[in-house]
């Protein structure tokens, strides 16, 4: 692991952490000639352990891009991902399923829920991959769902179901979690509720939280905020003392 | 044990939608009751014909001899590789059952030994006894049955020198020899009214006859290491001077060549039909399969998200296929093996075969099994394959929705366009997802050929009996003589009363010879102008024999020959001699071997006599015993076929046909509708959102009932059309299997069939409509909603 001291975007932040994961000059192109688009342009980040980053910018900005690249569910065209002092983006297939499997959770902005397993089967879907997992009862209890394991996604609200989701991302005890707008399909209560939830046990075990959002608001939470602007890096701010999200509002 | 929660989700998928897959699995598990009730039925008959064969002893060879003396049984003994042989008489002759009437039938009395049992073709007794004393004779079952004749009940028949002999009903008796009884190769639909097999003590006939220590027909068990053929040939040497007819073994056995038929035909039917329907299933599990990997597009990406990896998918997808078919296989093994029995049962207790084999056959139940699972495992391992092949990242985002554009008719005609929505918007949409229409379409149109495949059998038989009895054979009756009869005769039939025609018909065996090759046959020689015996072209037309032949178009095929070349024929008669005729024309004969030329071509054959075997004759009303014994009384007259027996023996003949044909149009009426069904059920499914948000607009349940109805039943016309011509080629390639030398049934498809075939396709895919509308009804619009992106 890269020595957090080195890093450009906060000496301060870093003193004493560890760089997790480290974008260099990541592209993502679709298309060609002409027709060419740079979903992320250049792009060049630290992540650190245990840090809760929001990811501002407006739409096809790359938010997305960059997030389905840090998870392995998609190749960068140029530039490297570097985890544990490898390039993910050269990893075979099989290599990125590992990755993925033990390294990264996801929690969208739609659930994504199986809509035929309850909550506790849906965490236990994520756990059945590894040996060596969290209690997905417990994991959902931490999230506040304690109540609600045999429920199906049909009789979960949509706080419950991101709930659900936040604990399927965290019962094989990933070092990273990447949120895509977790709560772009909330309304503000439940939407605080679920970050509440993320905040506390990012802190509590850990985690390092990448949160992408169309919400400038809910950068006040975050450790530091990165805005992007047409595929490229526009700003990374240090947040020195970032809010609670009962604190903020939008 | 704890499952795994991707293989909970697997039975949570199929149980929330439930009625697909079980519409899906009851067509591959009829498939494969299919395969295993009727190969089942084939394996089970002929291990019961070999059982048969093995328990009574039932001979490799039989020799036909004129006159020889009995004692050449026991020359043929020391034969080496003769297990045991067996000399007796086997004579045609009328006698009198006086339960079926006073007047004679044409009897084939066959000799066993009065004190012991024969060495070859022995018989099972059923009811009764064997003999136990003079004066007895047991009678073929069928023939009892059918005449209802018991035990305790006479039979009369004339010795040589016009006394005669009564003889008590001892028994009932099968014979391997006849589980299928006709007459000759010449004469197969023999009805039990008119001629019946009688075993007799062979102390009883051979005086009777005139024949003490004589015997006419030979026949042999041999050691099955040895070479029958050298066998035969040594025989037919030994007896050449006794004057050596003809000599069969198994394959040409009569009885047993057409049950082979019967067999082959059944065994081809019984592998190529079921795999008709597992195609056709798999193409069902496949649409059903492909849609769901589609719209479990973000499941996939999820589980990809999650660390699942391509291979895990794909074991995942093949799941379904793997529960489907496990389920259908072992349900279909259930009920094949059923069928198989009752199949069975059913046509050996027709054929009056005494040893049924039923046992389960573990090889077909296997293989039966493993052909329901294959098909289904084959048809998920394409969307299983797609499905691990998505892109996490793609499968994220939402599917581009598919181009709305304008039909190309509406361009062709712009009055379309001012069409209401309500009839515009379907419309489009037929055209808007070329893959629903298609899988819709196709599912109409498996359905409607499937059920065409089973319905030809039905009309190509009644096409076939209707050819054979309404228009062939214009006769009410045939009169055979005992021996050729003066053609004069004729005219003396034509003045008994209510007779109102009569003609002569020679009938003599030939032999046809082309470079291409020889077939022995039957040669019907026609009164000129003659109308009670009609022959036609394939096509319908009457054909009229000049100096040549008419051959049929199985002969014609057989030696290569067209309308107009020549062929050598020769009468198979002591002395004949080949002479050439030109083939006059190519007709089409439903059921026998035979050939036509005018009556005097055929007298010629056999010396130039004007003479006649057998007499037709039509009259008005129906058969009476008076009219009966008119014609009795006829000098030489030995039986009399009535065209209304025979029509009804050959139904009964075929009623295990058409109950095994019925079965199947059954089954394909079931898979028809389960296609059918799945289909427009799934169109609804995928599309739940899509009438979801429809209903969240306030768009009423009858109009999204109309629309769906106006698009399905657009596409599923669609697939009728496509599935009338199907059908019909898949009916032409599955008459192969049951015609042969002996039936030539025309393919047909009457249109009656394909109105009900298409009228009954849409009237269920109307019906399947029902479950779809009430699923739009009681959509939960705000579950949809929430689950929007899963």
């Amino acid at each position: 692991m890269t020595d957090l001291a080195a890093s450009p975007e906060g000496p301060a932040l870093a003193a004493g952490r560890k760089v997790l994961v480290r974008l260099e000059g990541v592209s993502k192109i679709y298309g060609a000639g002409a027709t060419e688009l740079r979903a992320l342009d250049g792009a060049s980040l630290d992540v650190y352990r245990g840090e809760f980053i929001v990811v501002l910018g407006p739409s096809g900005s790359g938010k997305t891009t960059l997030l389905n690249l840090l998870g392995g569910i998609d190749t960068p065209s140029e530039g490297r991902i570097v985890v544990g002092g490898s390039d993910i983006g050269r990893f075979s297939d099989g290599q990125l399923t590992e990755y993925r499997r033990r390294s990264v959770g996801f929690v969208f902005q739609f659930f994504n829920l199986i809509p035929t397993l309850t909550a506790v089967e849906n965490v236990e879907l994520a756990s059945d991959l590894l040996k060596e997992h969290r209690e997905p009862r417990a994991v959902l209890e931490e999230v506040g769902l304690g109540d609600r394991l045999d429920h199906f996604p049909s009789e979960l609200s949509g706080g419950e179901q991101q709930r659900v989701a936040v604990a399927r991302a965290l019962v094989t005890d990933p070092p990273l979690v990447l949120c895509d707008e977790p709560t772009g399909n909330l309304d503000e209560e439940t939407g605080k509720k679920v970050l509440g939830v993320m905040r506390e046990l990012g802190r509590k075990r850990d985690k390092t939280f990448i949160l992408v959002t169309h919400n400038s608001v809910i950068g006040e939470m975050a450790d530091r905020v990165v805005r992007l602007r047409d595929g490229r890096v526009a700003s990374i701010t240090v947040n020195e003392t970032p809010a609670e999200p009962e604190e903020i509002n939008w | 044990m704890r499952i795994s929660r991707s293989t909970l989700k697997i039975f949570r998928d199929i149980r929330r939608s439930r009625w697909q897959f079980v519409a899906v699995a009851v067509v591959i598990a009829l498939g494969v009751a299919i395969f295993i009730g009727s190969y089942g039925s084939f394996v089970n008959l002929r291990s019961s014909y070999d059982r048969t064969y093995e328990e009574l002893d039932m001979g490799d060879l039989w020799f036909d001899v004129a006159d020889a003396p009995a004692a050449v049984a026991s020359d043929a003994r020391a034969v080496e590789g003769v297990i045991a042989a067996d000399g007796r008489l086997v004579v045609d002759l009328p006698v009198t059952v006086p339960a079926i009437g006073e007047g004679p039938i044409q009897a084939r009395l066959s000799t066993l030994p009065g004190d012991d049992r024969p060495a070859v073709n022995d018989v099972k007794v059923t009811r009764g006894d064997y003999f136990t004393g003079p004066g007895q004779v047991l009678l073929e079952q069928g023939f009892a049955d059918f005449n209802d004749v018991p035990v305790g009940d006479a039979v009369r028949l004339q010795s040589t020198d016009g006394a005669v002999i009564e003889l008590t009903v001892v028994g009932h008796a099968v014979s391997p020899e006849y589980l299928f009884v006709a007459r000759s190769e010449r004469d197969l639909f023999t009805p039990p009214s008119s001629f019946g097999v009688m075993f007799v003590p062979y102390e009883e006939l051979a005086p009777a006859l005139g024949l003490d220590e004589r015997i006419n027909s030979l026949s042999l068990r041999l050691d099955p290491s040895v070479d029958a053929q050298a066998i035969s040939l040594e025989m037919s040497a030994f007896l050449e001077p006794y004057g050596l007819g003809a000599v069969h073994d198994r394959d040409t056995q009569l009885s047993n060549q057409l049950l082979q038929l019967d067999l082959d035909g059944f065994e081809s039917l019984a592998v190529v039909f079921p795999i008709l329907f597992l195609v056709v299933s798999s193409l069902a599990i496949y649409t059903l399969l492909n849609r769901l990997v589609q719209s479990q597009r973000g499941q996939i990406g999820v589980m990809r998200a999650m660390g699942y990896s391509r291979g895990q998918v794909l074991r995942h997808y093949l799941g379904y296929g793997l529960v489907i078919g496990i389920v259908a296989a072992s349900a279909g093994v259930a009920l094949g093996y059923a069928i198989a029995t009752l199949l069975t049962q059913a046509y050996g207790s027709f054929l009056t075969v005494p040893f049924i084999s039923t046992q389960a056959n573990f090889g077909v139940l296997a293989i039966g099994f493993a052909a329901g699972l294959t098909a289904s495992l084959i048809a998920a391992a394409i969307p299983a394959w797609l499905s691990a092949g998505v892109r996490p990242a793609e499968a994220m985002r939402p599917p581009a929705p598919p181009a709305g554009r304008h039909m190309l008719i509406e361009k062709l005609l712009p009055p379309l366009k001012r069409l209401p929505g309500v009839v515009k918007l379907p419309l489009r949409n037929i055209w808007r997802a070329p893959s629903r229409t298609f899988y819709t379409a196709f599912g109409m149109a498996a359905g409607v050929s499937l059920v065409l495949v089973a319905a030809s059998f039905l009309d190509s038989y009644d096409r076939a009996i209707d050819l054979q009895f309404g228009r062939i054979q214009n006769y009410d009756a045939r009169v055979n003589f005992v021996a050729p009869f003066p053609t004069s005769l004729a005219d003396e039939a034509d003045g008994i009363e209510r007779v109102r025609d009569a003609e002569s018909l020679l009938e003599v065996p030939v032999e046809l010879s082309t470079d291409g090759g020889r077939h022995a046959t039957l040669l019907q020689g026609l009164e000129a102008d003659g109308d009670l015996l009609r022959v036609y072209t394939p096509g319908g037309d009457r054909l009229e024999p000049a100096g040549g032949l008419l051959i049929t178009t199985v002969v014609a095929n057989l030696l290569g020959v067209e309308e107009g070349d020549s062929l050598n024929v020769r009468a198979v008669v002591p002395g004949a001699q080949a002479v050439s005729l030109t083939v006059d024309g190519i007709a089409q004969q439903p059921l026998g071997d035979v050939v036509f030329a005018r009556l005097d071509t055929a007298q010629a054959l056999t010396g130039g006599q004007p003479i006649g075997s057998a007499l037709l004759v039509s009259f008005s009303g129906d058969p009476t015993p008076a009219l009966e014994s008119q014609l009795y009384a006829l000098d030489g007259a030995g039986s009399i076929d009535f065209t209304s027996d025979i029509r009804d023996y050959l139904d009964e003949l075929n009623s295990l046909f058409l109950v095994f044909t019925g079965v199947m149009l059954i089954f394909g009426v079931a898979l028809g509708f389960a296609i059918i069904f799945n289909t427009i059920t799934i169109n609804t499914l995928e599309r739940q959102r899509e009438l979801a948000t429809m209903r969240t607009f306030g768009t009423g349940i009858g109009r999204l009932a109309s629309m769906l109805t106006i698009e399905n039943v657009v596409m599923g016309v669609i697939g009728v059309v496509a599935g009338l011509p199907i059908g019909y080629a898949l009916a032409q390639y599955f008459a192969q299997f049951y015609q042969n030398d002996l039936f030539d049934m025309p393919v047909v498809i009457y249109g009656r069939t394909y109105g009900i075939a298409a009228a009954g396709a849409l009237i269920v895919l109307l019906l399947a409509e029902i479950p779809a509308v009430r699923f739009v009804r009681r959509l939960d619009l705000p579950a949809v909603v929430r689950e929007i992106a899963t």
